[in-house]
């Protein structure tokens, strides 16, 4: 061989060589099992913490229940490492069986027809019924011709967690129901140095539930931005006036990432909003400091409050027999069974169906952050399934929220601006819901 | 060329094969489709739109890029200049022979081989204000307390660049303690027999002779500052107000937060030819003024 058929065949080999090695990779099998024979689904999930065990004992659950079926618990630890894995893994051909999502990012699995439609399998034989389900979780899931893509699984609402010890000693005898409550609260509770409410602005869903209580809606109903939702005198524009006001005379202060809790376990602040996921992590940070309580947000318009969490969702590119056994898991891990034993556990989720609160009423009676978030939890609301949302939520309407709040905006400029950013990203992204 | 050594220069070829094909792989074939994705606009779950040169034009239109491309070169003259000063400052003290000099280099070289996850987030609950150690001691001495250091959009930068120096000093000193160790003595020796004081020692001999070694730092230090992601993912996430958004995070969020291939694949193409042509001209400038010796 001369030196330059050498070189040629060497290449060859090598692009040969990379074509195999890009080509590799776990494969899909689509021989179908029978639903006796042992089958291993994937299911990719953020439960970190006190919530992985409670996942296990879950999955233990499940699988004396159903031993031909073995669940392999993998876990991600958050939204923003999970949603670019499952995009990926996507792209590669190669997803989970199942894995817990968010609607938004939803949206675009169901375009490319990654995820498969949950009816055909609810209403099949092995089915069950959707009504003891709250109606307003499970609508994020179900996409606009009735179809169910997702089912809620691991879901809270936003409460307040405050300082009773502050609150008694300041002489407020009662949690602020009004906003006008809320601040003039904020405000007694507030100097020396220290600032009651203290706002923490990893994503935005503590302001959006203010915003939801001003009867606030970002997005209209064909898709685009809701010109209204930011107008001068519109829901936005009041729900960042309050927060700005508050931060102005020195009531609330803006903290970074999630420094609001630290705050509010040192005691320089006395009011936190969070989800009933941060109660085990600030029930311990917070000891026998203090006691610690917790109320409903207070209310303007409307009673509302932001829902968080995860939802399931089962992928196409599983065998038939995955399916049908994530789907049991699924059924089993929403089931009242599943849900109270989530509920008791997780330590923080609450169940997504009705009539689990009557068989956990001795739990609920010793957990009071459960009990209040679980009270407001038809009210929770969800955040909107646009294809424009996520960038406008974590971009556009954050930085607003951040320049009033620092004072390089008012509230007015910030939302003037915002709509015409959102008009932008909706031209481009499409409106898809 | 004989056939014998033909044949050695074909085994070499073979041995090179598998570098190559991950070169393939990971860089060339990545950096084709990046290149062919930024002629189109789509985003998953969209049909992809060929677009043309469309993204490039809107990204030079774009508030956010422009401001990224301040903040990216903000963060790197800070870095690699301010960085750069101090690495040197430590090397030449060092060099001077500083007393425990073995302890000082093993502990300014410390933080280079710690995860920068890790010390990021130490250096966030150090720079939280009201909680944070800073503010802590800053209240103590009297000096305020309350400071936004990662809350400020301005001041954000500045403890990015701050906690950036303190992480990779400890290497470029390691550079330059390099660098100075090749000078020989003598040189010095010569000059304080002749009377030169340090500072003149420093700026007629140390400098010129160590000019490769900085050209060396500098390039290293420029591209690694423009790559720079990890701290600003874990201190500031960008924020402020796209405060801490450099072209990196700016890329990394369109394409894996907002999920815009396109748009980034234009941004990261850009961003490649300005580190080309940065790169190429620092060394232009090295061939014209850089000291080899001989």
């Amino acid at each position: 061989m001369n030196k330059k058929s050498s070189i040629i065949f060497s290449l060859l080999s090598t692009v040969v060589m990379s074509s195999a090695l890009a080509g590799c990779g776990p494969g899909v099998s689509h021989k179908t099992a029978h639903s006796t024979s042992p089958v291993t689904i994937t299911f990719w999930n953020e439960m970190t913490g006190p919530y992985k065990v409670a996942l296990a004992g879950e999955i233990h659950q499940f699988e004396k229940s159903h031993p031909q079926i073995t669940v392999n618990d993998i876990v991600v630890p958050n939204d923003a490492a999970l949603e670019p894995k499952l995009l990926t893994a996507i792209v590669a051909g190669n997803p989970p069986t199942l894995s817990q999502m968010n609607p938004p990012w939803a949206t675009g699995f169901i375009q490319t027809h990654s995820l498969i439609n949950l009816n055909p399998l609810i209403k099949g034989p092995h089915g069950f019924s959707l009504t003891p389900f709250y109606p307003n979780l499970l609508k994020p899931g179900k996409w606009p011709n009735g179809d169910q893509y997702l089912l809620p699984f691991n879901l809270g609402a936003a409460i307040m967690y405050y300082n009773k010890n502050a609150f008694d000693n300041a002489g407020i005898t009662a949690p602020p129901k009004t906003w006008t409550q809320f601040a003039r609260d904020a405000a007694k509770l507030s100097g020396s140095g220290k600032q009651a409410f203290a706002i923490t602005l990893v994503h935005t869903y503590p302001w959006l539930a203010f915003f939801d209580q001003a009867a606030g809606n970002f997005v209209g109903s064909n898709g685009m931005p809701n010109k209204a939702a930011f107008s001068s005198h519109g829901p936005a524009v009041k729900a960042l006036t309050l927060w700005s006001n508050m931060v102005k005379n020195g009531s609330a202060v803006l903290t970074h990432g999630y420094a609001s809790q630290t705050d509010f376990a040192n005691e320089t602040s006395s009011i936190l909003i969070g989800t009933t996921g941060f109660y085990p992590y600030v029930q311990a940070a917070v000891g026998n400091k203090f006691t610690l309580a917790e109320a409903p947000l207070p209310h303007d318009v409307r009673h509302a409050t932001s829902m968080f969490g995860g939802y399931l969702g089962i992928f196409a590119k599983s065998t038939p027999s995955q399916q049908r056994a994530a789907f049991s898991f699924v059924k089993y891990l929403t089931s009242k069974t599943g849900q109270l034993y989530w509920m008791e556990h997780s330590q923080g989720y609450l169940p997504v169906r009705t009539d689990v609160a009557q068989a956990a009423t001795a739990f609920l009676k010793t957990h009071p952050a459960q009990r209040v978030s679980l009270s407001v939890l038809p009210t929770a609301v969800a955040e909107p399934k646009v294809a424009w949302w996520d960038q406008f939520s974590h971009e556009v309407l954050l930085n607003a929220i951040v320049a009033v709040l620092i004072n390089k905006e008012t509230p007015v400029q910030a939302m003037h601006a915002a709509y015409q950013q959102a008009v932008k990203l909706a031209r481009k992204d499409g409106t898809y819901q | 060329m004989t056939r014998q050594d033909q044949s050695i220069s074909s085994y070499g070829f073979w041995y090179l094969v598998p570098s190559l094909m991950v070169l393939i792989v990971f860089w060339i074939v990545p950096l084709f489709f990046v290149g062919g994705y930024s002629f189109f606009h789509f985003m998953y779950g969209m049909h992809p739109r060929f677009v043309g040169f469309n993204q490039y034009h809107q990204l030079l239109e774009t508030q956010s890029f422009w401001q990224a491309l301040r903040v990216t070169l903000f963060f790197t003259l800070g870095v690699v200049v301010v960085g750069g000063a101090i690495s040197l400052l430590f090397a030449v003290l060092l060099y001077r022979g500083m007393r425990a000099s073995g302890l000082f280099r093993a502990l300014f070289f410390l933080p280079y081989v710690m995860p920068v996850v890790a010390t990021s987030t130490v250096w966030l609950w150090m720079y939280q204000p009201r909680v944070g150690l800073i503010d802590h001691v800053l209240g103590v001495l009297g000096l305020g307390s309350g400071i936004g250091w990662v809350n400020d959009p301005t001041l954000a930068l500045v403890s990015l660049i701050i906690y950036t120096i303190w992480f990779s000093f400890g290497f470029t000193m390691l550079l330059f303690l390099a660098g100075l160790t090749n000078i020989p003595r003598d040189l010095l020796e010569a000059a304080s027999v002749d009377g030169a004081s340090s500072w003149r020692q420093f700026w007629h001999i140390i400098w010129p002779l160590l000019s490769p070694t900085t050209l060396f730092v500098i390039v290293i230090n420029t591209i690694n500052a423009f790559q720079t992601f990890t701290q600003i993912f874990a201190l500031t996430r960008g924020g402020p107000l796209n405060g801490t958004t450099t072209l990196t995070y700016l890329i990394y969020e369109t394409a894996f937060n907002y999920f815009h291939f396109g748009e980034a694949s234009a941004q990261a193409v850009i961003f490649f030819v300005m580190i080309l042509g940065l790169t190429g001209l620092q060394f232009w400038v090295s061939r014209r003024s850089i000291y080899y010796g001989g």
